[in-house]
């Protein structure tokens, strides 16, 4: 049986259950820890992947910032309303040293688990990540309603596309109001309609083909030498962030 | 309504997978083969309408659209959630692993309270007012509940996020009441044009000159 990668370049070319398990892994670790050292070789272990798998650099710039917007809104607030040793203080505001910290925590261990996730995951195809947790014993019925999703979003938005540019055609400008609201809401409506009707269309196409809700799955090729190299990799990263959370114990 | 990854503690995602498992267990009760395909594009529907944008004064939002998912798929959209989720981390890099289960378990929850709701206000007041005012108030509660459940889960992470978690479930209030209004709206478009669509019986009178 051929190698159940997808073939390619680093990750594509491990096993995608291997890839899933070990991207779950490293990020629950770094998103457990509670010691800015630790998170920091988190963060460390993810350029490293990152440069590895060297993903385009504009895709990464634009997913890195997006991803960084809810970080942002916690620097915005953390810092002056928690509690704690005053660092700096100008009239009734006060920003705490305890603030700071957290904020910074939560920003390396976000980065860290973004950079893996970019590294790791990203690349694998939604096909891909259909067959991984088909072997990692998903049940069938989620990983068709996934598989589903999938196929469907670019189409329906697509038809969305469409509806807005006719809607825009006949003068429709969105502005704040019952009225604007009212006509998005009315284009809601006929694009889920028109997906029932897509789904009905599909399930009757579907079942002249024999589907039966099963999955049908080709099986997955024991780990070949590479993706045992890469799981001792990770392994080796998971105990360094763990020793270095237990040693260096001063939790924020 | 996502909480970024690296942010909540160890306890709260735990906690949140695990009640994130048992809601996707008894959501996919009520899938099965025949309506397996029209739930997986109809979440794809739900997916491509979250990316509307909608202007609210100066600002934009873009719509969250669980408690619409409630109010049409009841239970099953606690899978539809899941993978909508998973979908966005894997396409958008939007939201992320580790934090899938807590919000699943947030935007789940807030989708089938939504639907307990509409079902029983239309069942008292089963009239197309009684329909709108039933589905706004599914729309408002599915926010108003996703966004109080995060916000605990913030607040439960570390007491210097509870004011970051005060400021979000404010943030959300406009949002609550757009989702409320445009999920009236749908509903009763839907109610007329193709009223099988919704889990509940409707009878309203057929709106005419409409095809999809």
């Amino acid at each position: 049986m051929a190698h159940a990668g997808e073939g390619g370049k680093f990750p594509l070319n491990l096993d995608p259950r291997c890839v899933l398990v070990s991207t779950f892994s490293l990020s629950i670790v770094a998103a457990c820890l509670y010691n800015l050292t630790a998170a920091t070789v988190a963060l460390f272990a993810g350029i490293v992947l990152l440069l590895y798998a060297r993903p385009p650099l504009r895709h990464l710039a634009r997913r890195l910032v997006a991803a960084n917007i809810f970080i942002a809104f916690i620097w915005l607030v953390v810092p002056w309303t928690m509690p704690g040793a005053t660092v700096w203080q100008a009239g009734f505001v006060s920003i705490s040293r305890e603030g700071i910290q957290l904020s910074l925590l939560a920003t390396v261990k976000a980065n860290a688990i973004i950079c893996i996730f970019l590294a790791l995951a990203a690349p694998l195809s939604i096909a891909g990540w259909g067959n991984a947790l088909r072997g990692l014993h998903c049940p069938d019925r989620l990983i068709w309603i996934f598989l589903l999703m999938g196929r469907n979003i670019f189409i329906l938005g697509s038809v969305w596309q469409n509806m807005y540019a006719a809607a825009r055609l006949r003068g429709f400008s969105p502005r704040g109001g019952p009225r604007s609201w009212r006509i998005l809401a009315n284009m809601l409506a006929f694009l889920l309609i028109r997906a029932s009707e897509r789904g009905e269309k599909m399930r009757e196409a579907m079942l002249l083909r024999g589907f039966s809700g099963k999955l049908p799955y080709a099986g997955h090729s024991a780990m070949g030498k590479r993706d045992v190299v890469f799981s001792l990799f990770v392994i080796a990263i998971i105990a360094c962030m763990l020793w270095v959370e237990c040693f260096f114990r001063k939790p924020v | 309504m996502h909480i970024s990854e690296g942010v909540l503690s160890a306890p709260v995602l735990i906690t949140g997978a695990a009640f994130a498992c048992a809601g996707i267990v008894a959501g996919l009760k009520h899938i099965n083969n025949d309506n397996l395909v029209a739930c997986g594009v109809l979440s794809a529907a739900f997916f491509t309408g979250s990316l509307i944008h909608v202007p609210i004064g100066f600002a934009n939002a873009h719509l969250i659209l669980n408690g619409l998912l409630g109010v049409m798929l009841g239970w099953a959209a606690f899978p539809a959630i899941f993978a909508a989720l998973l979908l966005q981390a894997v396409l958008f890099q939007y939201g992320g692993l580790t934090t899938l289960g807590v919000n699943t378990f947030t935007m789940g929850t807030a989708a089938v309270v939504s639907w307990y709701i509409f079902r029983w206000l239309y069942m008292l007041w089963p009239t197309r007012r009684g329909l709108a005012l039933a589905a706004f108030c599914g729309g408002f509660l599915g926010v108003c509940m996703a966004s109080l459940l995060t916000a605990l889960a913030l607040a439960f992470t570390n007491e210097g996020f509870r004011a970051a978690a005060g400021a979000l479930f404010l943030a959300h209030l406009p949002v609550m009441v757009i989702e409320g209004l445009i999920t009236s709206f749908t509903v009763v478009v839907i109610a007329r044009v193709k009223p099988q669509l919704l889990a509940i019986p409707v009878r309203l009178g057929r709106m005419q000159g409409y095809t999809a």
